[in-house]
């Protein structure tokens, strides 16, 4: 953590609300993204995102300074759409709103970008195949390189829960690539006609 | 043990000693169906490790500054309900305890006379008021009916300060946000 971080939280603590909206500014995108991989959609990340730093501000008087303060936003966020998840029961996934996407090399190719955003998508349905927990522990582990401890801190679950779910999902997410990989194939091959070559 | 274990385990186990490489390398080399769930997660894995992070519409932090006033609004409100339930929670509580402690101290006969008694009381002021009443209009012959009507006015008129006060500080206070 950088010292302008501490010092953003201290003042935070104290109640200075521009010093909040800085570490805002500084982990919106991680929040955000963990909320939309876990929702899978646009309007639903942001109210998720909105609510996560809302409870952070609430219990920021509760935070310890030893854990990362991004590991605790996560953790905030990770939970709420875990409920989220749970209320709602049938998950909604509107692949129409997909976000604008952080590619490394933004090159102008209409081609690659349909193709990146065709996997992102086909990701996006593997993961909403998993039970929320499991798709969190995927999320972290792959999105943010958390170590299996990290993630148990984060979910709250023990080491071997998380590594028992970490298999499970994998395993679930391995035997439904192939099919959801074959898919947009069908579907394309179906929809083509000269007039859109 | 089923018979893929523990090789089935380590195709997705991500740190693995170099003897359980090898014995894995063998085992895939003879079994089919762990070769191809293996071949299935690399191409997954590939996928995963391509991750994209998502970005939110440009002015999250505009939107959290603006809804963080509703919110802490929402807030307040909220809280001043809770107080406003605890302290009626409270006084229902004692008024209760004072009513049983009562019920029990009092026989229904005395229950009855005590009633009786306020029932008199109540109508003793009322008929005063109205003597007092009477007799003002008696010594000062202006009519009660005016009197009321202005009082009505006057009421009515104050009552439209306070929500012109009320509505030009919602608007200061929108003006202050924006």
């Amino acid at each position: 953590m950088s010292t302008l971080e501490a010092e953003w939280i201290q003042e935070a603590i104290q109640g200075n609300d521009d010093s909040f909206a800085c570490l805002v500014e500084l982990y919106q995108r991680p929040v955000y993204n963990l909320c939309y991989r876990m929702l899978g959609n646009a309007q639903e990340a942001e109210d998720a995102a909105q609510e996560t730093f809302w409870r952070a501000y609430q219990a920021l008087r509760r935070y310890d300074p030893q854990r990362p303060f991004v590991t605790w936003l996560l953790s905030i966020a990770a939970h709420y759409c875990i409920d989220q998840q749970r209320k709602r029961r049938v998950p909604l996934l509107d692949l129409d709103l997909l976000p604008e996407e952080d590619i490394p090399d933004a090159a102008p190719d209409p081609a690659r970008v349909v193709s990146e955003r065709d996997s992102q998508g086909q990701i996006h349905q593997l993961l909403k195949k998993l039970s929320p927990l499991d798709r969190a522990a995927i999320i972290l582990r792959y999105w943010y390189d958390f170590s299996e401890e990290d993630i148990a801190r984060t979910l709250s679950l023990t080491v071997s829960a998380v590594k028992s779910r970490l298999f499970r999902a994998r395993r679930e997410l391995a035997e439904k690539y192939q099919i959801e990989v074959e898919k947009p194939l069908v579907g394309r091959r179906a929809n083509e006609t000269p007039s859109t070559i | 043990m089923k018979p893929h274990q523990p090789y089935e385990a380590w195709i997705f186990e991500e740190d693995l000693s170099q003897e359980e490489q090898q014995r894995l390398t063998e085992h895939l080399s003879q079994c089919e169906a762990c070769r191809s769930l293996r071949e299935k997660w690399l191409g997954t894995q590939t996928e995963l490790q391509e991750r994209a992070m998502a970005v939110p519409r440009a002015g999250f932090t505009q939107r959290w500054k603006t809804s963080l006033v509703v919110r802490k609004q929402r807030e307040q409100k909220k809280q001043a309900w809770r107080v406003f339930w605890i302290f009626s929670g409270v006084a229902s509580g004692v008024m209760a305890g004072v009513f049983t402690y009562f019920l029990t101290q009092i026989s229904l006969a005395g229950w009855l006379e005590l009633s009786v008694e306020m029932i008199h009381q109540v109508l003793g002021v009322t008929s005063s008021i109205g003597g007092v009443l009477s007799a003002w209009t008696r010594l000062y012959p202006f009519p009660l009916t005016l009197f009321m009507v202005l009082l009505f006015l006057l009421s009515l008129l104050g009552l439209i300060a306070l929500w012109l006060f009320a509505l030009s500080r919602t608007f200061q206070e929108g003006k202050e946000r924006a």
